[in-house]
């Protein structure tokens, strides 16, 4: 074991403070509005740390730093299409403003109003498979990295994925959005020091001249410049900014849960303000966990699994009876977007799969109390998929890419159908359904053959949103040419 | 080189400072809307 006595009672009593605070906030959820989106009564301040726990999880640590750890000072550009997004619509409103407006809960709830409920199904079919597949890796990726951080054996694999979910399932369940925020209040006061003390005690412990000279010794010029041999054909060149830019304003409008938290807080204005100030945090977001990859360069080296660079830079630097705070912080930052994953997603299943099927089928609604029950059940499926998943699925390639060709499967769809529905007049059912096809086709070939199109990473990227918006001026101008009435539309 | 070194340590620099800066006036201020939320939502 490499954590003490001390470390273990601060993480066990981490644990029973999370707990509690998170199922004894039942007593607010009294309808299926408190639970998905709090009653939208989230404030800016609030709304920006639980936007910020939600979206900082072991796993970001793990895939940034994989990054850092590959590719040196140059992966530090990656954090910069985050912060460009962020800001872009944060100021401008585009998008978000209309959509906050129309109070939704989920975003295909939009597709429903703006196309048919045959559309909101597809959509949340789709989005289901690729948040799924997505969340589906957390589970193996983050118990691997305890079990080094804490020296717990990897026989225990299982165990650890199963203690932790179970704990974060249990209060999710229980409270909703409502247990999501509070606790995620406690994780965020850990993680942000966490997150700050191995930034700073790393550099003054390994030094800032020995991580330069170990990256430039390691990968020269490319590990300092991240478009070098030249803008167009360097790694992180023209064509991946493109792609990262149009991702990321993809994956604020459509990611489930970055869209929850928008659609939580208290009104536009405050939204567009959690977005705006959002940037400045995703900045740190990516740059401090890419530094600690970096770092490891110098620490560990790298003859070593690139998944294990972090947590093997940890377990070197950080000194015994510290190890247990930081430990917390990571769990925190685990936990919290565990708690935000299971229910968004969740949510897709539980609103927009079955109970559209419901409402096509009955043209009823299920009540309030059904929603919390089935939303309830959905979660419990849905952990119990993402260890079984853990379990079998091996990973090709670097994490980034893979669970940014996940979210790929249904972003490009998302993006155009709500941009093209909002600002086109013109925009149709059959667009919908064809840029979501098309968007989804692909990304698809990224996850079926990873190492044999792993270098066309960018151009399948921005080619999945050239092609989506294809399939929505194609299928809308065929449905406005033969069924032109926008009234004659149907299930 | 010395510049990209130069610009990655001053990108870094920023980032920490701002994170720190902004995560302790997200602490004290979401405190309090946190116990208005709650308050609200137990009405």
């Amino acid at each position: 074991m490499n954590l003490s006595i001390f470390d273990i009672i601060v993480v066990v009593a981490y644990l029973i403070l999370i707990f509690f605070s998170g199922t004894l906030v039942k007593k607010y959820v009294k309808g299926i509005d408190n639970f998905l989106v709090a009653g939208r009564s989230m404030k800016f301040h609030l709304g920006l740390l639980s936007l910020m726990c939600t979206e900082i999880g072991m796993i970001t640590y793990v895939y940034y730093a994989e990054l850092g750890f590959k590719s040196g000072f140059a992966a530090l550009i990656v954090a910069f299409p985050p912060v460009i997004a962020y800001i872009f619509l944060g100021k401008t409103g585009f998008i978000i403003k209309p959509l906050l407006e129309m109070k939704l809960s989920t975003i295909p709830e939009f597709f429903s109003r703006k196309f048919s409920n045959g559309v909101r199904l597809y959509i949340g079919i789709i989005m289901a498979i690729g948040g799924i597949l997505n969340f589906g890796v957390f589970p193996g990726v983050e118990a691997n990295f305890i079990n080094i951080v804490t020296g717990i054996p990897k026989d225990y694999l299982l165990v650890t994925m199963v203690v932790m979910l179970t704990v974060v399932l249990f209060y999710t369940a229980v409270g909703g959005m409502v247990s999501v925020i509070v606790t995620n209040y406690i994780q965020y006061v850990l993680l942000s020091f966490g997150m700050l003390f191995i930034t700073i005690y790393g550099v003054f412990h390994i030094g800032w001249g020995n991580i330069v000279t170990a990256v430039t010794k390691e990968y020269g010029e490319k590990g300092m410049n991240p478009f070098s041999p030249s803008i167009m054909e360097g790694q992180f060149g023209f064509g991946f900014l493109v792609w990262q830019i149009l991702l990321w304003v993809a994956l604020l409008v459509g990611w489930q849960a970055i869209s929850m938290r928008l659609f939580s807080s208290k009104d536009a204005k405050t939204g567009q303000k959690i977005y705006t100030w959002s940037g400045l945090l995703f900045l740190s977001r990516a740059i401090m966990p890419i530094l600690w990859g970096i770092m490891a360069i110098a620490v560990v080296g790298t003859e070593i699994d690139s998944l294990e660079a972090l947590p093997l830079l940890l377990v070197e630097i950080i000194p015994s009876g510290l190890l247990g705070i930081i430990f917390a912080a990571l769990l925190a930052a685990s936990m919290s977007t565990y708690a935000s994953y299971l229910l968004s997603w969740s949510s897709v299943v539980s609103q927009d799969i079955i109970g559209s099927v419901v409402t096509m089928v009955t043209k009823k609604e299920l009540d309030s109390k059904t929603q919390l029950l089935v939303s309830r059940i959905t979660m419990a499926g849905v952990m119990i998929f993402i260890i079984w998943w853990s379990l079998f699925h091996e990973m090709e390639g670097l994490l980034y890419f893979y669970l940014n060709m996940t979210g790929m499967l249904f972003i490009p769809g998302v993006l155009i159908c709500v941009a093209f529905g909002i600002y086109w007049k013109k925009s149709r059912t059959l667009g919908a359904y064809l840029a979501i096809t098309f968007g989804a086709i692909l990304p698809m070939l990224y996850l079926i053959w990873p190492t044999e199109v792993q270098d066309y990473a960018s151009e399948i990227g921005w080619g999945g949103f050239v092609v989506s918006v294809i399939g929505m001026l194609l299928g809308s101008t065929i449905q406005n040419i033969f069924q032109p009435k926008v009234e004659a539309e149907s299930v | 080189m010395k510049t990209g070194e130069y610009i990655w340590a001053a990108v870094i620099i920023f980032s920490t400072i701002s994170f720190a800066y902004m995560s302790v006036k997200v602490i004290y201020k979401g405190l309090g809307e946190l116990k208005e939320m709650l308050r609200n939502l137990g009405k």
